[in-house]
């Protein structure tokens, strides 16, 4: 009861802003916000560790993007941030908050599936918000791409399926990972194995592993600032944590097979995407090719398969989430001011609050300390040192060391350079910092208390015991 | 007989370029996939599911993408990427990997396994053989269709979610992506993916 009233509580929320009188709405809305993501605190006591760590980073994230979305953008601005107003924004923000907790909440690969499903219908309408023809462009590859990515993990779910029924499994719990992970002795292994690399390339699509990657920077790119953030940030784990109920099924049915491949997908991602990042133009762009770097380096991280591995994994997924977030409503603030995300117009940024807030943010995606990426990109490499898989080693090492390139770069081009001074003096969005303000204190902590009371270590510990 | 229409819906889907024979063909697919997947023994919530799911495919889908034609003057013409040679060539080796599938261990005991993988495969060769956005709706039309069929052919015993991920998954194809494809038509009334090209991915 209390799980199903966390999960809806962000869809109605938002329904509920929406008919209130427009002159208290923002507070209404914040506050209302407050409370949906107070009740997901109050349900994890009944849902497991892993659910509990995802439910705990969507409810935080989803409530900042919701805050950051309450500051006033002027609507003369470009369309890219003209959304802040309008009713439709918050019920489609509101849908996809509840999306992601239906799919960390559920105990079957069903349910997970209809969740992560759901995030699209709500997304793909926010990546198109703006209406403008590149958006579009994006909501439709976003569209196409990932519903036959999922269409795919949806055919490996009835596979397995298939496979616990054949291992005389009831119909009922079929589809639950944790009977099936019980039975995998007896799971049919031909069967099994097609089934999750079904489910890995569906799923692999939603979380951008290359080379299923190609919507991803467009999406990412051509949202709102605080649904770029959302989804590099969780739209992206809430896939990769897909990956990790999967894999704890492969584990004793076919933990080479599903190890290999998720150690060659995350290779490639974060070779591809480093590569790439070095090409941009674009500061949303490039953040979102750092996206899959950042989701490669996690596969790689699962595809160990050791329970180091498996920690930092997911200690890098809470890391990435506010990190990237933090990136992205910084980026929105520069644009907000700006009017552009074009690296070649952007200059002088350290004069300015927003620019010192963005520096802060690459510094974090480089993996400099204090922030917490630091310390789960070393924990990461220790991980794949331990594992003698020196070829994956240098496969991350090479990525690491061209993904830093290319943000060096880019905090060069945009910080140096001669103050810029505003035609028109803009109105200070002022809950937005609020919500970069608590995002980089959440990324930073990460660093300095990496190991204290942190729910990963139950998880890897859980994970890493065979069912 | 209803494998042979659903065989010759899914080769006319991928093979015709005219829209109105193909939502014919979809129609076709659809209905014989629903035929096979219909829950006979199955509970109330099954087969409330099961109505939407027919009502999705069979009206609200094909009447939308109708509306959306005769509305706003869309080209009727699919835009094949490639000529009908090449397209009929693609079809025979969609069936021969659809009936090497079915040789497989895993599936040796399932009787239309190679049915559900060409269904499967030919939903995505209607996207990779057209240019007008339209086929693509229609390409995930029938994907959804192929898996309502995979449903019944793998695991008839499922629990009702699947039917509900089928739903959903109709739903999604029908609303989203036509309203998708109506914004789009301000920018290219033709629909063609061609100009969707600027972001390049």
């Amino acid at each position: 009861m209390r799980v199903a009233l966390a999960v809806a509580a962000p869809f109605v929320a938002a329904l509920l802003s929406v008919v209130l009188p427009a002159r208290s709405r923002r507070l209404v809305r914040g506050s209302l916000a407050a409370i949906a993501a107070a009740l997901a605190f109050i349900a994890l006591p009944a849902i497991d560790p892993l659910s509990a760590l995802f439910v705990a980073i969507i409810s935080v994230l989803s409530f900042l993007a919701t805050l950051y979305s309450l500051s006033i953008f002027p609507t003369r601005e470009r369309d890219d941030v003209r959304w802040s107003n309008r009713p439709a924004y918050f019920i489609l923000l509101g849908a996809f908050w509840s999306s992601m907790l239906v799919a960390v909440t559920s105990t079957t690969l069903s349910g997970l599936w209809i969740g992560i499903s759901a995030t699209t219908l709500a997304t793909t309408f926010l990546v198109g918000f703006s209406g403008g023809q590149s958006a579009l462009e994006a909501a439709w590859k976003y569209l196409m791409l990932c519903s036959f990515g999922i269409a795919i993990a949806l055919i490996g779910i009835l596979l397995i399926g298939r496979a616990g029924l054949v291992a005389g499994i009831a119909p009922a719990a079929a589809l639950s990972w944790d009977v099936l992970a019980a039975h995998a002795p007896e799971l049919p292994p031909e069967l099994t194995r097609i089934a999750l690399a079904l489910m890995l390339l569906g799923f692999g699509t939603k979380a951008g592993l290359a080379p299923m990657h190609s919507w991803l920077p467009d999406a990412h790119s051509k949202a709102p600032a605080p649904i770029s953030a959302l989804l590099s940030g969780l739209l992206v784990s809430c896939a990769l944590y897909a990956i990790v109920r999967v894999q704890h099924i492969a584990n004793v049915t076919a933990p080479h097979f599903f190890d290999t491949t998720l150690l060659v997908l995350g290779s490639l991602s974060i070779l591809v995407a480093a590569l790439l990042m070095l090409a941009q133009r674009d500061v949303k762009r490039l953040l979102s090719y750092s996206t899959v770097e950042h989701a490669g380096l996690i596969a790689i991280a699962l595809g160990l398969g050791t329970p180091l591995g498996t920690f930092a994994a997911l200690y890098h997924v809470v890391n990435h989430a506010f990190t990237k977030a933090l990136a992205f409503f910084a980026v929105g603030i520069v644009q907000h001011e700006r009017g552009t995300t074009t690296i070649g117009k952007l200059h002088g940024l350290w004069n300015d609050s927003s620019g010192k807030l963005l520096l802060a943010a690459l510094l974090g995606l480089m993996g400099l300390p204090p922030f917490g990426i630091c310390v789960s990109e070393l924990l990461i490499v220790i991980a794949a040192a331990l594992a003698h898989a020196w070829a994956v080693l240098g496969c991350a090492l090479t990525g690491l060391l061209l993904a830093f390139v290319a943000l060096t770069r880019l905090a060069i081009d945009t910080e140096s350079g001669a103050r810029f001074v505003p035609a028109v003096v803009q109105r200070r969005p002022i809950p937005a910092f609020v919500a970069i303000s608590c995002a980089i204190a959440v990324a930073v902590l990460l660093g300095l208390v990496p190991f204290v009371n942190f729910p990963s270590t139950t998880v890897a510990v859980s994970l890493s015991v065979p069912p | 007989m209803v494998i042979a229409i659903i065989l010759a819906a899914a080769a006319l889907l991928a093979i015709d370029s005219r829209l109105r024979s193909a939502l014919i063909a979809y129609l076709c697919f659809s209905a014989g996939t629903l035929w096979l997947a219909f829950p006979h023994a199955a509970n109330a919530r099954a087969l409330a599911f099961f109505a939407v799911l027919a009502l999705v495919k069979l009206v609200a889908g094909p009447a939308a993408l109708i509306v959306l034609v005769r509305r706003y003057h869309v080209p009727e013409d699919l835009a094949p990427s490639f000529n009908l040679a090449l397209r009929l060539l693609l079809v025979a080796a969609t069936l021969l990997a659809a009936h090497g599938i079915r040789l497989m261990t895993a599936f040796r005991d399932v009787d239309a396994a190679g049915v559900v993988f060409y269904a499967i495969f030919s939903s995505m060769l209607i996207v990779l053989l057209h240019r007008n956005l339209l086929a693509h709706v229609i390409g995930l039309l029938t994907l959804g269709s192929a898996i309502t069929l995979a449903g019944a052919v793998f695991a008839p015993q499922l629990p009702g979610a699947i039917e509900i991920a089928d739903t959903f998954d109709a739903v999604l194809a029908t609303v989203v992506a036509l309203a998708i494809a109506r914004a789009l038509i301000a920018y290219d009334p033709h629909l063609d993916i061609r100009s969707l090209r600027e972001l390049r991915g």
